[in-house]
């Protein structure tokens, strides 16, 4: 190679150094201009998938007051177009019926004047039971409120104020069922507990005039500090108990002592009540770990654990375990047939709440999809049948004002 | 200039230092396509989520919508629902946005931004095909998102909605954050590229120094000088890399260089001498043979003109004749003499005492004609060395005959047998003229003579001495002179001994 051609190559060598040089820092960091078009890819091909929940009709209503006012809002029989209240008003605690097409009051009746707690309205909205205070006893009584009567029933007084109950209703709102409650605040947890069934159908009028009902009760094995779970099935036809303990190698027949190493062993029983039969019967065991026990339904019992959620099929007789999804977060609502599963989240930082719904053919889920969306502080499901589920949700305004809003979303 | 500059250029120092710099700038070139797309990429994803939840959230709330007010889906009920869609999406802060009508006639507007949807591009695809955004990042760090989506309940598309989404603070904040890493890649790299290249330098300095120092010694070496102490110049620092051993063979290699160097030089002068000898012998021999025949031709041409009548010059150059024919004849035989190689033999274990007393009673018959004796001294001791009698005798001969013949008449010439440490040395010592010192260092080359006339006349073929140091160092010995002119000269003669008392 020539001198001269050496030298060219050089000289372009550092020329092209330069450009490289003046290029990178010219482009490098300089802003530029863009300009982009960007085509999404279709609902489909996003791999979201459709539920195959439809939300045919949605109604709702919404109720703008002191945020101290509201206590409760609920429906009302599905295809009533009612809405149910329980207000604070003057003379105390208020049940209101309201056509939600005319936002008028249909009904109001008085219900308690004394401090009630625990407030649960029946799904269809004719019962609501609360814990009441008496007002010349320390300890509490169950009383549940007949609203088309305007009537109570004293379902149970109890006798230490220590107690705790918890109680639940069935889907299709005729059936109350109560139990003690197994925490390590019950008292005297190792003795035996019981379940009761309320039959609302069976209301009727006693010779003083006043209304008595029918009560089943169920005598369960206590067996220590534990924790219960009743859940009945859509129509309180068949109850799923559930007691889950840590057992100190059994407290009763070996005394508790502090001192003693406590044994995790993990221990649990199951039961199936069938209370117009009379019946208990005892389950197979089908977990290793504690469990959360969710929903009794005809396609078997739903349970979460480690944020999953997990059916469990046959559980009267060979119970199986299949897992579905996760659900960390989300507070899961499945349907009396249990086939529609109903999940919300919190979303936008906590301020909108989405229902989203999934559901079962056979025992396979099908996609998770959106159904409805709406910006609450707060909120949470009221109930879930084969055809509706409702919601309630509130949002604060100024004034310690407050818009609380029930939902009624027919599939 | 220019030879200064090619140098520079092709330098190991500049040609690395373009190395360096390409690759440092190379990397920050790479880096920064490398993040530039990454925060665009980041950024058109991040859009895109957004724009799908966007998308999902509107057709849920519309959905909504039209089944709260009993809407029928379709155009008909978008368009009776669009001013409640308008408010329940500005409720949930989509607030700037445009509802058309499927054919793209707009129904409503919210917020203070004009979307023409028809002259944009993202409205043509969506109204075409799908939902499409239009990203617009400007110089300014403005960066602006036109949206639309084709409204499709239940797979029923009933119309669209433009949005408009200001991303700057978000493109600003990914532009800072690019800015921030490009700088400190770029501060980093310059750092590498510092410490590279003073690393590059240190170890072509060393390399520079080399070449400076070889290039001094050759230039010193062309002009027959080797420059050690340009070598001197070669700084180590105490390096112990590649260099440093380098630098260390390279001083190694200069003393042995320097060793074969002055080797060679002293070859050189050796050879140059020898040359220079021979050819002084060869003119010696050449004008030894020339003189006496030269005589024999003149007294053979007088004798072949007047020979007949003039007898005496006939016997006159007879004897002329003989005397130089014989003369010639022995330089000959002196000649052959010195070429001959005799191996070491012939040599045997010989009494050097007996050989010296007999050596001074052979030649006391000569002395006498010069009014001279011959004194032998140390001779009570019998000196023994390894060698040819015959040789030996010869050398000792022919110093005592040099002493009889230019010492002084009627001085006595001492012949001395000693041992010095591990020698048996005999010295042969007269007095006389003497030699001068210039010519000590000569009297034993061939022809030399102090007095050419002299000796000639004398019948000394200049051979002798030369002979004589022959044999000697033939026998491991050595044979020196030393004379004061006027007073005493000494040769001596020493061979290594074998000791005092042999058994022979």
């Amino acid at each position: 190679m020539s001198k001269l051609k050496k030298r060219w190559m050089r000289q372009s060598i550092l020329a092209m150094s330069t450009v490289i040089v003046t290029g990178s820092i010219l482009c490098g960091c300089s802003r530029q201009e863009m300009t982009r078009t960007i085509s999404l890819p279709d609902i489909e091909d996003e791999g979201k998938g459709i539920s195959g929940i439809v939300i045919k009709n949605i109604q709702e209503y919404t109720y703008g007051g002191h945020s101290e006012d509201n206590l409760r809002l609920a429906w009302g029989k599905t295809g009533s177009n009612t809405a149910i209240q329980l207000r604070y008003e003057e003379e105390g605690y208020v049940y209101r019926k309201i056509d939600i097409n005319t936002k008028e009051t249909i009904s109001k009746e008085f219900m308690d004047d004394r401090m009630v707690s625990n407030i649960q309205i029946a799904p269809g909205g004719r019962y609501v039971s609360y814990e009441a205070e008496p007002a010349k006893k320390a300890s509490p009584e169950l009383v549940v409120f007949l609203a088309e009567e305007g009537e109570h029933i004293v379902l149970r007084e109890w006798n230490e104020s220590l107690q705790f109950f918890s109680y639940i209703w069935s889907d299709d709102g005729t059936k109350l069922f109560s139990w003690q409650d197994g925490d390590n605040y019950a008292f005297s947890p190792d003795t035996d507990w019981c379940v009761t069934c309320y039959d609302m159908e069976t209301v009727k009028q006693d010779s003083n005039g006043g209304l008595t009902i029918e009560k089943k009760e169920f005598r369960m094995e206590g067996n220590g500090h534990a924790w219960r779970h009743v859940l009945p099935n859509a129509d309180g036809t068949k109850v799923y108990v559930r007691e889950e303990y840590e057992s100190f190698s059994d407290s009763k027949e070996k005394e508790y002592s502090e001192n003693q190493e406590i044994k995790k062993k993990k221990a649990a029983k199951n039961w199936l009540i069938m209370p117009e039969k009379q019946e208990i019967k005892k389950l197979q065991e089908y977990a290793d770990e504690p469990v959360n026990p969710v929903k009794y339904t005809k396609k078997g019992l739903y349970f979460q654990k480690e944020g999953k959620l997990l059916l469990v099929e046959n559980p009267e007789d060979t119970p199986s375990v299949k897992e579905l999804f996760r659900v960390a977060g989300m507070e899961v609502n499945i349907c009396g047939n249990g086939d529609h599963i109903f999940l919300i989240e919190w979303m936008d930082d906590l301020q909108s709440m989405q229902l989203s719904g999934v559901k079962l053919e056979g025992t396979e889920p099908t996609a998770k999809q959106a159904l409805y969306k709406a910006s609450f502080e707060g909120g949470d499901c009221i109930s879930a049948d084969d055809s509706a589920i409702v919601l309630q949700g509130y949002e604060y305004l100024e004034n310690d004002r407050c818009n609380f809003k029930v939902m009624e979303l027919g599939y | 200039m220019y030879q200064k500059k090619i140098k520079f250029v092709n330098s190991i120092l500049f040609r690395m230092s373009l190395w360096v710099l390409g690759v440092g700038i190379g990397g920050i070139l790479l880096i920064t396509c490398f993040v530039r797309f990454q925060m665009r990429y980041n950024i058109e994803k991040q859009i895109t989520e957004e724009m799908q939840q966007i998308r999902d959230n509107t057709l849920l709330y519309i959905h909504q919508i039209l089944l709260l007010n009993n809407d029928i889906v379709g155009e008909e009920g978008f368009e009776k629902s669009v001013r409640a869609v308008k408010q329940q999406l500005r409720s949930v802060g989509y607030r700037e946005a445009a509802y058309y009508n499927l054919d793209g006639e707009l129904l409503e507007q919210s917020g203070n931004r004009i979307l023409p949807g028809e002259k944009r591009e993202d409205f043509e695809k969506a109204m075409e095909l799908n939902s499409t955004f239009t990203l617009y990042c400007r110089k300014d760090s403005q960066c602006e998102v036109y949206f639309t989506m084709p409204v499709e309940i239940i797979g029923k598309r009933i119309g669209y909605i433009s949005y408009y989404f200001d991303y700057g603070e978000q493109y600003r904040r990914e532009w800072n954050t690019f800015e921030r890493t490009f700088w400190i890649t770029a501060v980093i790299f310059a750092l590498i590229c510092l410490i590279t290249w003073i690393m590059l330098w240190r170890m072509v300095s060393s390399i520079r120094n080399l070449s400076r120092v070889t290039s001094e010694i050759s230039l010193r070496l062309s002009e027959g000088q080797f420059d050690h102490a340009a070598a001197g110049q070669l700084t180590f620092n105490g390096r112990k890399d590649e260099i440093g051993e380098l630098s260390l063979n390279f001083t190694r290699m200069l003393d042995v260089a320097e060793e074969q160097f002055q080797r060679i030089q002293d070859d050189n002068s050796r050879i140059r001498n020898l040359l220079n000898s021979r050819q002084e012998f060869y003119n010696n021999v050449t004008h030894e043979l020339k003189t006496p025949l030269t005589t024999i031709s003149g007294y053979a041409q007088l004798m072949e003109k007047n020979g007949q009548e003039d007898r005496e010059l006939f016997y006159k150059g007879t004897r002329h004749i003989l005397g130089e024919s014989t003369r010639l004849y022995r330089m000959v035989i002196q000649l052959l003499e010195m070429q001959e190689e005799k191996g070491t033999k012939d040599k045997k274990v010989l009494n050097l005492t007996a050989l010296i007393v007999n050596v001074a009673d052979t030649m006391q018959i000569k002395a006498k004609r010069y009014n001279s004796r011959i004194v032998p001294e140390g001779i009570e001791t019998d000196y023994y060395v390894k060698g040819r009698e015959d040789k030996l005798r010869q050398v000792f001969i022919n110093l005592v005959d040099n002493a009889i013949k230019y010492g002084e008449p009627g001085e006595t010439i001492r012949l001395i047998a000693e041992a010095k440490k591990d020698k048996v040395c005999v010295s042969v010592v007269n007095r006389g003229q003497g030699i001068e010192n210039k010519d000590l260092e000569n009297i034993f080359e061939p022809f030399f003579r102090t007095d050419k006339e002299l000796s000639r006349e004398l019948g000394s073929t200049g051979l002798g001495l030369s002979i004589s140091r022959k044999i000697v160092k033939e026998h491991g010995g050595n044979i020196e002179a030393d004379s004061t002119p006027g007073e005493e000269t000494v040769f001596m003669v020493s061979f290594p001994g074998i000791g005092s008392e042999v058994n022979v």
